[in-house]
């Protein structure tokens, strides 16, 4: 097993009220395997993830009980030195506005260097580094990767924006890749381009997907298993085929009710 | 009912302080019409001047080219918005009562503020209570209601329940059906989300780059295509199969 989350529950500070907002929530995900998280806002879906990499900050909230285990490694007793050089290197991470991962003042090329050379070994040289993550850009098939190399983050469109940011977050052949709601503030035309990107990266790196989504259009397409959150509440996962085509929680029911019947295809 | 013909509008682009470096063609020669309690739908992405055109048509920006007729027996007030953010579009000072009694004496109506927050499926008693106080899904059903008061013929819905949760989603669409055929209004339905189209409208209109590449039955066009880019973003429509 690539990550396996068991039991975990976090609690978020609201000034001196404590909100939970996972309980009991547990997930694995095998090597190249591509997993969905569907819940709506406040469901606890995007905490999931976050506690995965240990990015809870402690003036928000803290993880109460369970275990993270990522390639054998207990992830919850990692000093925070190796918890860095596992975030952005093995596990790589994605969200729904490039704009928060991509630093405005620095160029595309600059910012993907850097995470290049932060995760090596040896200092690199400027044309090794530049040679990597001109790579990057072609791997996440942007177009003129010398180009958006060259360019700061308002200089390109949106979709080429978080091909920037995939660039980034593949730099360094991670092992896992999570994506946060990574196409809902894009076009559809753009979005379903994103989604065949990810797709034929993992198929190229052997990468493994936790793909995060309020869309079932998205998981149905792209994902082998789900997980169905309400609550801070695992309440069904299962083969993404069968929890759609059967779902046996009377939430994920009410989820599939929501989807107008013209958005549901019959299997063949 | 209504009737756009030969609309056009186009925005300054400003270099600087008020040098104006060019112009954008947001809305270009487009033509279409709603009949009474029809539901059409206007589908685009960003930029595609889809907005632009339902702001024309309730008024908020002027034309620079072209006409937009509404029935005789229609009057201005008749046609009202709904958008995505129901919360910028509340008043966040006034208190539910207040806003409806405003917008019922705009408009000179014998309803009252709880005849419309039963049309809209919400209690009775959040007279006294202050937008802030409402999820989405609530705030969503204060700017129907608002959009009640005038007794509209015709409601333009700009992405009305894109913002909102699937489930919150799914209520609001049953909402707007139901008043549909309980107060005989038409919609101006703007959407990317081609799902929703399908199961809502009668017609579409197909927006690009500011004009309408294709418009028709929603059934014709989503069965048979004819222009390039409809069939494009019929193609990324993600379907859930089950």
């Amino acid at each position: 097993m690539l990550l396996s989350i068991k039991n975990i529950s976090v609690d978020y500070f609201r000034g001196k009220k404590i909100i939970p907002a996972l309980r009991n929530a547990s997930l694995e995900i095998a090597e190249g395997e591509s997993v969905g998280l569907v819940g709506e806002s406040g469901s606890g879906k995007s905490t999931l993830a976050l506690a995965a990499l240990r990015l809870i900050s402690p003036h928000e909230g803290n993880i109460t009980q369970g275990k993270i285990i990522f390639q054998g490694k207990d992830i919850l007793a990692l000093p925070e030195q190796d918890m860095r050089a596992i975030r952005g290197k093995d596990i790589g991470i994605i969200f729904q506005d490039p704009f928060s991962s991509l630093n405005p003042v620095l160029r595309i090329g600059d910012q993907i260097e850097e995470a290049i050379q932060v995760h090596a070994e040896n200092k690199l040289s400027q044309a090794d580094l530049k040679k990597s993550a001109l790579a990057a850009l072609s791997n996440a098939r942007l177009p003129e990767p010398e180009r958006i190399y060259n360019s700061y983050p308002h200089q390109v469109s949106g979709g080429q924006r978080q091909r920037a940011m995939i660039a980034m977050a593949i730099a360094n052949s991670p092992r896992l890749l999570i994506a946060d709601e990574p196409t809902t503030a894009l076009d559809v035309t753009v979005q379903k381009e994103i989604l065949d990107l990810l797709a034929q990266l993992r198929k190229d790196m052997g990468m493994a997907l936790i793909l995060i989504t309020h869309h079932l259009g998205i998981v149905s397409q792209t994902t082998d298993r789900i997980y169905v959150l309400k609550n801070g509440e695992v309440v069904e996962s299962g083969a993404t085929r069968s929890v759609l085509s059967s779902p046996a929680h009377s939430y994920t029911q009410e989820l599939l009710r929501a989807v107008p019947q013209t958005a549901k295809v019959h299997r063949a | 009912m209504l009737d756009v013909k030969n609309l056009s509008k186009k925005f300054p682009i400003e270099s600087g302080l008020f040098k104006v470096k060019g112009y954008v063609q947001a809305v270009k020669n487009v033509s279409f019409s709603i009949a009474e309690n029809e539901i059409v739908a206007l589908v685009g992405e960003s930029g595609s001047g889809k907005s632009t055109v339902g702001k024309l048509i309730q008024g908020l920006i002027q034309p620079d080219a072209g006409e937009i007729l509404l029935d005789g027996k229609v009057r201005a007030r008749e046609v009202q918005m709904i958008f995505q953010d129901p919360y910028a579009s509340l008043n966040p000072k006034l208190s539910v009562g207040t806003m409806l009694k405003e917008a019922l004496a705009l408009s000179k109506s014998s309803q009252t503020p709880a005849d419309l927050l039963k049309s809209v499926g919400l209690p009775a008693d959040i007279l006294h209570d202050y937008p802030h106080q409402f999820s989405g899904g609530q705030r969503q059903r204060l700017g129907i209601a608002r959009a009640l008061a005038a007794n509209p013929k015709l409601i333009i819905a700009d992405e009305p329940v894109s913002a909102l949760d699937v489930t919150i989603q799914a209520q609001i669409l049953k909402l707007l059906l139901s008043l549909k055929n309980e107060r005989k209004i038409s919609y101006l339905f703007i959407t990317h989300d081609l799902s929703v189209v399908e199961e809502l409208a009668g017609k579409v209109l197909v927006m690009k780059e500011g004009e309408i590449v294709e418009q028709g039955a929603v059934r014709e066009i989503f069965e048979r295509p004819q222009n390039a880019y409809t069939k494009t973003l019929l193609a990324a429509t993600l379907r859930v199969t089950i």
